[in-house]
């Protein structure tokens, strides 16, 4: 309602849709045409070259990590994200600015500095290097580095999404439900979860993308070892910079379609959720 | 079963909300807590409920039918608790919502499905909500919101039921009725009810017994007819409606042999003054009339003073027309039956 | 002042999830991102300066900030078009437009950075354009700077949009019965009121870009003091095994990073206490 009002709102032809133009025109140069080029070039070759791309055992076993880095990362995010948004929305204490503020930091902190941390930590020269060969463990050029980077970049998306949407339940329903003689986790269960239900959706499927996506910080402390060490976005690199370029496209394709996927869910989750609203106000407006 | 507390005081930060509170509601009554905003009334209901802490003061104590529950956890202490925003469960249907606190009980003393069933039926028909089951919270009025959230309270058999403000969220013509209703459902249920609310009256129609607190102490305790007729303080006096001040003030009063010099308050309400078109007695006053409001079963009569003093006065239609009272006019008010304070708001 | 718990609350798991929380970030983010000054500290200030301040550094600066602060200045300007048309404007195609917006969020850094490098190198889609106009975008600072802007699109339309839904147009109407021409009625009234928004959207879109790599060393080229960013140096050093220079290069970035994050939260906390809590 209030956005069909706005939507009618001034400005004369002439510049209106010179506005529209430049806007349209923009996001057609910097959106559309990165996107269809992935999809055009991945097809160049034909559908042929495509699957055996997408099928091929590096990419399946670089298929495979990504999975398996997203397997880890998003649950102990998702941990996290309920935990942290818990105690910052439903209680107030000192210090809660700054525990808000520093969940965003890996936001900030460029991939390749954060890559980096983990190898001056774990790696052969780092801080725990040399116990941790003693010991035989590897962790830099592996995949527990793999997934530590990535838990270490996906960290606050998760977070980000519950927080407000756990802020604005208010904790009267949570006392009700206590009141009611539920025990914590019964609340936490039945009352607390069901109602931000659509930002824990949201916040796992940016989580997901993000950790399956990432670039920067796992190219550092991977080591680039075909069929062990490669994630989706490193074989992308390594068959780019092969000349493999619609291989290269064919699996950056497969990450668009997941990164397209995520936009999708996400403009579904937020269609319910104005759906719900609106019927909600329907409902008060008609008493 | 009667709820009784002893010596409260409850401080955030450095307001003091409650400083000292005592006192016993008797079983089976409704209660009313009355008070302006600020007065403490809700944090008190919250401390009964368990829902605050009270400062640890020695001797402080919340009983239940004499025991006492202070170490009780919310959910022991089987309190029905009606939120003034309802605080019903967004995501559940109304039936899930009345058979949250059933489902809740352990195992051993949850019962069988059926008898949840029947229970919550049994529950919303009491409330007037029958085939509203699998409605969900936004998909009902105000009142039928408040009455779900009456319906769930009262799942769990309370042995107290709270209630925080049941009617502030609501429309006038909906307050009315859904007041006379719980009226009626108490009298049916007699459970031990105390309500919060800063509308006299409401508080003065619907309640056996009325506190009235202040700056987080309780001013008086009484019935409806003790508070209004035999107010304790100035402060009650003036909550529960509008008075008219006759000595004290400053400036010429219109009685010199009033004891005004040792700070005595002359109060009397609209109705019990009265309006003349001359001095009757020493303690009337002159005054302007400045406003006839005669749509109503009387005639308000808005009154000032020249040095701006406003007085209210209720009279009869048919005394304004013997009067043949007109606004601009002036007219003498003068008190017929009056309360009596020291200036500190004491009564004597 | 005394620390202060949370206030007594009946709801419980609070020691819990704190605990738990800090001791995850604790663990997981702060400790990691401790070991860059502590790497640092082992260096002597002449290898300190050396690391993060020889001509090839400097250089790297002077790319990764110029072509950031570019970007984030064509989104500025681009981004508040976009917005206020999303916004303001019915046309086909808006939904669809304004769900395109997240895309750079959406789309693996390595994904945008190939797809840019084929639309802006000599043959592409546009840089046949280009070259045939006499510019070259792929493998120079141009092309960084695109890619920049492609990263960074999304921050200033989504900062913006929010805060010109709550803008009353009846401000607006007011200041255009008043008289006051279109022109003027926008920089006089909406302006002002958009721009603590869009310099924290610029903000945004700028910190993205100083520490953005993926969508960038395809389409730099990655030449030694001409197209190498700093964060592609950090990794040639990792690569040369000199651990001490990477760390004292990454803790310049870091710190820059906590300039620029407590830039941001001081223009949101304007932009909050001015415009309320929409923003």
């Amino acid at each position: 309602m209030a956005q069909g009002r706005r939507l009618a709102s001034a400005g004369s032809d002439p510049v209106r849709w010179l506005l529209i133009g430049v806007a349209v025109l923009f996001l057609t140069v910097f959106l559309v045409l990165p996107l269809a080029c992935v999809f055009i070039e991945a097809l160049a070759r034909g559908p042929a070259v495509y699957w055996r791309s997408i099928t091929d055992s590096d990419a399946l076993s670089a298929m495979l990590l990504t999975l398996l880095t997203a397997g880890v990362a998003v649950p102990l995010n998702l941990v996290f994200g309920l935990a942290v948004a818990w105690c910052v929305a439903k209680f107030s204490f000192s210090g809660k600015t700054l525990l808000v503020t520093l969940i965003d930091l890996p936001f900030s902190v460029s991939p390749v500095v954060a890559g980096l941390a983990f190898v001056l930590l774990f790696g052969m020269q780092g801080l725990f290097g040399p116990w941790l060969a003693a010991h035989d463990i590897r962790i830099i050029f592996a995949v527990p580095g793999i997934f530590l980077v990535t838990i270490f970049v996906t960290v606050p998306f998760v977070a980000r999404e519950l927080i407000p949407a756990m802020q604005a339940q208010g904790t009267d329903e949570e006392q009700a439900a206590l009141l009611l003689g539920a025990s914590g986790w019964r609340t936490f269960w039945r009352v607390t979860l069901p109602g931000v239900r659509w930002a824990l959706v949201y916040g796992v499927i940016l989580c997901n993308a993000r950790a399956m996506g990432e670039f920067g910080a796992v190219s550092v402390v991977s080591g680039h070892i075909r069929g062990q060490t490669n994630t989706l976005p490193l074989a992308v690199e390594i068959l780019y910079n092969e000349y493999q370029f619609a291989a290269a496209f064919s699996v950056a394709s497969l990450l668009t379609l997941l990164g397209l996927a995520a936009l999708v869910a996400r403009s579904l989750a937020e269609r319910l959720q104005r759906r719900q609203a609106a019927l909600a106000t329907a409902a008060t407006l008609s008493e | 079963m009667s709820i009784e507390v002893r010596n409260i005081s409850k401080a955030f930060g450095s307001f003091r909300a409650l400083d000292n509170v005592s006192l016993t509601v008797p079983d089976g009554k409704l209660v009313a807590l009355l008070g302006p905003s600020g007065s403490g009334k809700t944090t008190l209901l919250r401390i009964i409920a368990g829902l605050e802490q009270a400062d640890s003061v020695p001797g402080k104590a919340v009983l239940f039918a004499g025991q006492d529950v202070s170490d009780r956890g919310v959910g022991e202490r089987r309190v029905g608790f009606v939120f003034q925003h309802y605080a019903l469960f967004r995501t559940m249907t109304v039936f899930e919502n009345v058979a949250f606190g059933l489902r809740s009980l352990p195992r051993r003393a949850r019962p069988p499905k059926r008898e949840i069933a029947a229970k919550v039926n049994e529950l919303l028909a009491l409330v007037q909500l029958t085939g509203l089951e699998n409605r969900r919270p936004w998909q009902l009025s105000g009142g039928q919101r408040q009455r779900v959230a009456l319906a769930r309270a009262l799942a769990i058999k309370p042995s107290v039921l709270l209630l925080d403000e049941p009617f502030g969220a609501l429309d006038a013509n909906v307050r009315q009725d859904l007041r006379n209703w719980l009226r009626r459902l108490h009298n049916e249920i007699k459970v031990t009810s105390l309500f919060v609310t800063h509308d006299q009256e409401e508080a003065l129609e619907l309640a056996d017994v009325v506190v009235i607190m202040r700056q987080g102490r309780v001013e008086q305790i009484g019935t409806p007819d003790e508070v209004f007729h035999k107010p304790a303080s100035e402060f009650v006096l003036r909550f529960l409606g509008k008075v008219n001040l006759f000595h004290g003030r400053n400036g010429t009063g219109a009685d010199p042999a009033a004891p005004r010099s040792n700070g005595l308050r002359l109060l009397a309400r609209p109705h019990e003054v009265e309006i003349s078109l001359t001095a009757t007695a020493e303690s009337s006053v002159q005054a302007r009339v400045a406003r006839i409001l005669s749509a109503g079963p009387s005639v308000k009569i808005l009154l000032l003073e020249a040095d701006g003093t406003e007085h209210h006065a209720d009279i009869s239609h048919k005394h304004r027309e013997e009067l043949g009272l007109t606004e601009g006019q002036t007219a003498y008010v003068t008190p017929v039956s009056f309360h009596t304070f020291l200036d500190h708001g004491a009564a004597i | 002042m005394r620390l202060h718990f949370a206030r007594a609350s009946v709801l419980p798991g609070f020691g819990l999830t704190l605990g738990y929380s800090t001791a995850y970030m604790g663990l997981l983010v702060l400790l990691p991102l401790a070991v860059f000054p502590l790497w640092a500290s082992r260096m002597d200030f002449g290898q300190f300066w050396q690391a993060v301040a020889s001509p090839r550094v400097m250089a790297s600066y002077r790319l990764t900030l110029g072509a950031a602060l570019a970007g984030a200045l064509a989104n500025a300007v681009f981004g508040l078009v976009t917005a206020w048309v999303l916004t303001r404007y019915e046309f086909p195609g808006r939904r669809l437009a304004d769900a395109l917006v997240d895309i750079p969020f959406a789309l693996p850094t390595a994904v945008s950075g190939i797809a840019l490098t084929a639309l802006y190198s000599k043959n592409g889609w546009i840089g046949r354009y280009l070259e045939a106009a006499g510019i070259q975008a792929a493998y120079t600072p141009l092309g960084v700077a695109l890619a920049l802007t492609f990263i960074g699109l999304p921050f200033v339309v989504r900062t913006l949009q929010p805060i010109l839904e709550d803008l009353d147009p009846e401000l607006e109407e007011a200041a255009g019965s008043l008289g006051a021409g279109k022109l003027r009625t926008f920089f006089r009234v909406v302006f002002p009121a958009l721009l603590p928004a869009l310099l924290t959207g610029f903000a945004l879109a700028f910190a993205r870009g100083v520490g953005e790599y993926g969508s960038v060393v395809f389409i730099a080229g990655n030449k030694p003091m001409h197209t190498e960013i700093t964060s592609l140096l950090v990794l040639t050093k990792l690569e040369q095994y000199d651990y001490a220079g990477a760390a004292a290069l990454a803790l310049v970035m870091l710190i820059l990073s906590f300039i620029l994050l407590l830039v941001i939260n001081i223009l949101q906390w304007w932009s909050t206490r001015h415009f309320g809590e929409g923003a």
